[in-house]
């Protein structure tokens, strides 16, 4: 479970997370969804230890991110939305780099690897640099990264930009997967079709405030949600 | 020209800005303050060199060797880090895309480029002549210099880096031309850039024997300048006898020579350019071998990678330790070198003397080369947004913070261990001397690192367009290496001062071994606490 509690976060005078709070339960496929610049990254980075925040507390399996930092990345992966990775790294370098911060043993990593480079198809490429690659092929490294330590939180910011459509489909079913074994998936998206049919949560941000934050049937009732979300943001 | 002004502009301020570093709150008045400091202090430091070179030539006439000595300093130095400069700000520069697509001529990026060299090195070589000119004045009198001098130093001030930055543009070119050619390009540019700064090293060396050359055949000292060096030797006829004709003329070269380089080089820029972003994939398609490594080693082993894949990152540390095996060398085969550096900092010491005093002088050699060195302080702004990977990790701030100086401080130790090795064997120490200077080659570059990386924490650029941003043109690696020297100036100056009232040579090294271990805990444990807070605010 992941428990967000008052989180304030400020750049300077700017409030960029406004005393955000909701909890995602194990199990639970969780769409975040906000205009640009609303808070969504901030929170994620907040989430992953990547940035401090002001007040509140993110707690992970109970644990405060802010005081048991290692304890709680252990169990998550965090996947960016532009994969900035070592570009004079081999993808393969890189994965096994992201696996060693993990500790994941040689013959998890050498089974996920296996498994995921082929699902994404990469095989072929693991022993090219990461400047030789195009942005999606980066994308397909870093979630290649993320999953291969079998992590039980999945964050990631906006996911699908630059995948084609099979690796569209091969994130999608790598989520149901992971929550279909208790584990969770916290993603921010700008594809609201994407999140209403894949997920059982969203929440939706708009200039640091949470405007709504429920299951998918409670925030979006009868309206659909990018109407719900359209009329939030308007107001 | 309206556009190529507007995107110069913002150029500058985007990708020049040596002020653009995070800091917390009250960030402008800090910013401001710190800029003044260092610009007071580079000029008084300067303005002090100077003055003391101009005393002993007060009254004679020859108050103007100072400038021209200066003036040549600043054209080799410009040259020489022009050459790895220029390959990183010319080529693969991040914003090729969007500059690209810009509706501008090609050659008018190329120019915007040039130009953004220049300027940098305008206000380097500015630093230099600026105090050296102030201090011309003052010595021979405001009231004695004819004002043409004034306007004949504003023309110089301006027009003297052209050439070197052209010169270094054209090898680097070169240097990017063939290396691009070849799969290992990185590895190529690396070899081929150090064997050019060697070339240069050598020549600035051998000056002494040019000149006397020179001198045969000139019956002048303007002469000879003019026939070493045209810009200079201009700049120096017109401070002694100015004339329009000469004025007119150095003008005239230094624009032909930027403008025909700016028409010439622009049309195989591009193709270059095209070259270098290429990346070629390897023939045999592998899946790639599967390693485990302990936290601590992968962290080290992705440093590594990092230094040696970075041309500018590799020559600029790899360079300042090549010149500390060469002074090294110099030691032992030459040593009538070390006797005339004596001499010339006013220090008239016979060989024997000389010879009594070595462990101390070595031990002062080794401080001050390895506070001079500082890789680290470029180590967390080259990891740009690459450190929101390595914050996500599970992994405590510290070890990352560490694994960057363990790394730095392995690249740089084992030089200053071989360069005692072959002072060992040339000069007579005893144990404990040799113990204690060997001890110092560890712990002193232990401090530099760790204060290289406290500096960077404090002063990261994350977002710079290319690596020679961070590694010569960031606020970071300009505050280490001022801090450096002062640590080290200070540290030879008591050791001098500890000698000159009597105290023996052990006492005076074992006190400087003593003081830089409690310094080096004192900035492990700084590091161990504050850490974590430091890389925590560093925000992509």
């Amino acid at each position: 479970m992941i428990e967000i509690k008052n989180v304030v976060k400020k750049y300077g005078d700017k409030i960029a997370l406004d005393n955000v709070n909701f909890t995602i339960g194990d199990g639970e496929i969780f769409a975040f969804i906000g205009r640009n610049g609303a808070g969504k990254t901030t929170l994620i980075k907040a989430i992953t230890g990547i940035h401090d925040f002001d007040e509140g507390d993110i707690l992970i399996n109970g644990k405060s991110i802010k005081k048991e930092p290692v304890d709680c990345k252990k169990e998550m992966a965090y996947v960016p939305d532009n994969p900035e990775l070592y570009e004079n790294m081999r993808a393969i370098d890189f994965v096994n780099f992201i696996c060693d911060m993990y500790e994941v043993p040689i013959k998890t990593r050498e089974r996920n690897i296996k498994k995921y480079a082929e699902m994404f198809d990469l095989t072929n490429n693991m022993n090219d640099t990461i400047e030789s690659f195009s942005h999606g092929m980066k994308q397909k490294v870093a979630l290649i990264s993320a999953l291969t330590h079998e992590p039980k939180f999945l964050v990631m910011d906006e996911p699908f930009v630059g995948l084609d459509p099979k690796a569209v489909a091969d994130v999608k079913n790598v989520m149901r997967e992971m929550v279909e074994k208790g584990g969770i998936v916290f993603f921010s998206t700008h594809i609201l079709e994407v999140a209403e049919r894949l997920c059982s949560k969203v929440a939706i941000i708009q200039k640091g405030k949470l405007m709504r934050v429920g299951s998918m049937k409670e925030v979006k009732g009868d309206k659909g949600l990018e109407k719900v979300f359209l009329e939030l943001v308007e107001k | 020209m309206s556009k190529f002004l507007t995107l110069l502009k913002a150029s500058i301020f985007e990708g020049m800005s040596l002020f653009k570093f995070r800091t917390k709150k009250h960030s402008k008045t800090k910013k401001i303050a710190l800029f003044i400091f260092l610009v007071v202090a580079v000029f008084v430091s300067v303005y002090g060199y100077a003055d003391m070179m101009l005393e002993p030539l007060a009254g004679t006439g020859m108050e103007y060797s100072v400038l021209t000595m200066y003036s040549l300093v600043a054209v080799v130095i410009i040259l020489a880090e022009g050459i790895y400069k220029a390959s990183g700000l010319l080529f693969n520069c991040r914003d090729d895309d969007l500059v690209l697509a810009l509706p501008i001529k090609k050659s008018s990026v190329f120019l915007l480029r040039m130009m953004k060299f220049y300027l940098f090195e305008l206000a380097f070589s500015t630093m230099i002549l600026l105090p050296t000119m102030v201090a011309y004045v003052v010595r021979v009198g405001v009231l004695t210099v004819p004002p043409t001098f004034y306007l004949a130093s504003f023309v110089a001030l301006i027009l003297l880096p052209v050439i070197p930055v052209v010169l270094a543009v054209l090898i680097s070119m070169g240097i990017s031309g063939i290396s691009t050619r070849f799969r290992f390009k990185n590895l190529i540019q690396i070899v081929l850039t150090m064997a050019v700064l060697v070339g240069v090293m050598i020549l600035s060396f051998n000056i002494q024997d040019i000149m006397t050359t020179i001198a045969e055949h000139v019956s002048s000292i303007n002469e000879m300048i003019m026939r070493l060096y045209y810009p200079v030797g201009a700049y120096i006829q017109m401070v002694t006898d100015f004339s329009v004709l000469t004025l007119i003329v150095f003008i005239l070269v230094n624009l032909v020579v930027a403008g025909v380089s700016v028409l010439i080089f622009s049309k195989v820029y591009f193709k270059i350019n095209s070259r270098a972003k290429t990346v070629k994939l390897g023939k045999n398609q592998k899946e790639g071998k599967i390693k485990a490594h302990g936290v601590m080693r992968a962290l080290m082993i992705k440093e590594g990678r990092k230094f040696i894949s970075s041309p500018v990152f590799l020559v600029n540390a790899g360079f300042s330790l090549l010149l500390y095996l060469i002074a090294v060398i110099m030691m032992v085969v030459n040593f009538d070198w070390i006797i005339s550096m004596f001499s010339s900092a006013g220090l008239g010491l016979s060989k024997e003397e000389i010879l009594n005093f070595m462990p101390v002088i070595v031990a002062g050699f080794v401080v001050f080369c390895a506070l001079m060195t500082s890789i680290t302080s470029s180590m967390i702004s080259l990891e740009g947004g690459t450190i929101n990977i390595l914050k996500s990790m599970p992994v405590s701030a510290f070890k990352i913070i560490m694994a960057k100086v363990l790394t730095a401080v392995l690249i740089a130790v084992p030089v200053f261990l071989i360069g005692d090795v072959v002072l060992f064997i040339k000069f007579d120490f005893n144990i404990l001397q040799m113990l204690i200077i060997l001890a110092l080659s560890i712990i002193v570059p232990i401090v530099a690192e760790v204060l290289g990386i406290i500096v960077n924490l404090k002063y990261p650029k994350m977002d710079a367009r290319n690596d020679t941003e961070i590694v010569k043109q960031s606020m970071s690696s300009m505050v280490a290496v001022f801090m450096g020297m002062i640590l080290s100036v200070v540290t030879v100056y008591l050791m001098y001062l500890g000698i000159d009232n009597g105290v023996s040579a052990g006492k005076v090294m074992i006190t400087v071994l003593g003081a830089y271990t409690l310094i080096m805990m004192g900035l492990i444990i700084y590091l161990k606490i504050r850490g974590d807070k430091e890389l925590s605010e560093i925000t992509v």
